[in-house]
């Protein structure tokens, strides 16, 4: 998946979206919905929830593009936290209603290899992702980082969605090999 | 799930499916499908804040070229205490009082009547509404609105209005401001909780303002379509200040 083809870039159809253009949404979703939903549905329970998340996830982008900043390529890695998060909102208002049933469900902690797991089904679109992209998965989707934690302990600095046409790609390199040691 | 995700013609036409729900849903209005939260906001900057409560006018700058937006005959009220860009502010009138406030608010049907009748001229002027989706699984009553001279035009209002429950309102609030550059653009005060933010657009500026209290809450999502004193009027409308 390269976030680079068709039309737009993902920074385009983040600034067309945030401009109220509802084809640049039906672009990202063309783009990264089947991605979402293989996620998801490791995530989710049921289909119904599966459907529930990647539309909120969606829908969260779209109200948010006008605020959004992508410190890497692709929206991609944005999404998938996003979608994980809107999970985690599901799976936490189920319990609720069962907690009765299943308390010891709410404070069971996030296992790193259950995290991983979850990853199964979107391994491959992650390992194509460009590097950047895909540390800030493996931070924010393995190591339980949020996306704003992944991109300062990648040494990013998220400027306003607007300003980030003549940013330093050597400089995020150079992060990047800093990080990684 | 432990099913293998679908594939081929089962995917497409799942995500057939749901492409067209969001793009139904792309509104301000947070939705929800069986009960469930689908609530989703945008974020970025807190510019204002009023220290007491009361009055909330969110204006955003006038633009150089005409909008679609009424005449203003209102004028500008003061500047904020709080930090506020010069350029766009948004003015928070505070009220200073210990009054208890209604939390029980009463959401009207028609998108006149999310103002007073008296106030519904100057803010939208003649401008088209209409009622935007309706969501039968809403826990609580809604209204949301679209103010729109045009189709052709960018200048839009949206206003919602909901009652919903305590958790979802909780939920609204405290994912305003989880964008990394804005930190906690949401302010407690006494008469409720503000969220704002304000961006700038190739097609003029943003802003989005979260207001909330007990288990109801009001969203103004408005580009390039200024206005003066509308949460405060809807506010006053709904709960009755």
């Amino acid at each position: 998946m390269d976030a680079t083809t068709g039309d737009r870039t993902d920074e385009e159809i983040v600034r067309a979206m945030a401009a109220g253009d509802k084809t640049a949404l039906a672009a990202a979703f063309d783009r990264y919905a089947a991605t979402l939903t293989r996620y998801a549905w490791a995530l989710a329970s049921d289909r119904q929830d599966v459907e529930e998340i990647v539309q909120d996830a969606f829908l969260t982008l779209w109200q948010r593009a006008a605020t959004l900043q992508l410190p890497a390529d692709t929206m991609l890695p944005w999404l998938l936290v996003v979608c994980r998060n809107h999970a985690f909102n599901t799976g936490r208002k189920q319990a609720r209603r069962r907690a009765d049933e299943l308390p010891e469900h709410l404070a069971a902690p996030e296992d790193h290899d259950e995290a991983r797991e979850r990853l199964r089904w979107v391994r491959d679109e992650i390992a194509a992702l460009p590097e950047l992209d895909r540390r800030i998965c493996e931070l924010c989707l393995l190591e339980g980082h949020s996306y704003a934690e992944a991109a300062a302990m990648l040494g990013l600095s998220v400027a306003a969605v607007t300003q980030r046409v003549s940013r330093n790609r050597r400089r995020l390199k150079k992060a990047v090999m800093h990080d990684e040691h | 799930m432990n099913t293998e995700p679908p594939e081929g013609d089962e995917l497409q036409r799942m995500l057939v499916s749901m492409k067209r729900t969001v793009l139904e849903r792309a509104t301000p209005r947070p939705r929800r499908r069986r009960g469930r939260s689908g609530i989703v906001i945008g974020v970025v900057a807190l510019l204002a804040v009023g220290t007491a409560t009361g009055a909330v006018a969110l204006t955003l700058s006038q633009q150089d070229r005409p909008v679609a937006a009424p005449v203003h005959t209102q004028e500008p009220e003061p500047a904020p205490s709080a930090t506020t860009p010069s350029s766009a502010p948004i003015t928070a009138t505070p009220t200073p009082t210990a009054r208890p406030w209604n939390t029980v608010a009463r959401i009207p049907t028609t998108c006149r009547g999310l103002v007073p009748a008296s106030e519904y001229g100057r803010l939208f002027g003649g401008v088209p509404s209409k009622v935007m989706d309706t969501d039968p699984q809403q826990e609580g009553p809604a209204v949301s609105c679209e103010w729109r001279e045009s189709e052709s035009t960018d200048s839009v209002i949206y206003v919602t209005a909901a009652t919903t429950t305590a958790q979802e309102v909780r939920h609204l609030v405290d994912t305003f401001g989880d964008e990394p550059q804005i930190g906690n653009a949401c302010t407690e005060r006494p008469d409720g909780t503000l969220c704002q933010f304000r961006v700038p657009l190739d097609v003029g500026e943003k802003g989005y303002t979260l207001f909330a209290r007990g288990t109801s809450y009001v969203i103004i999502d408005q580009i390039d379509f200024p206005t003066n004193g509308l949460l405060d009027a809807v506010v006053g409308e709904i709960w009755g200040d």
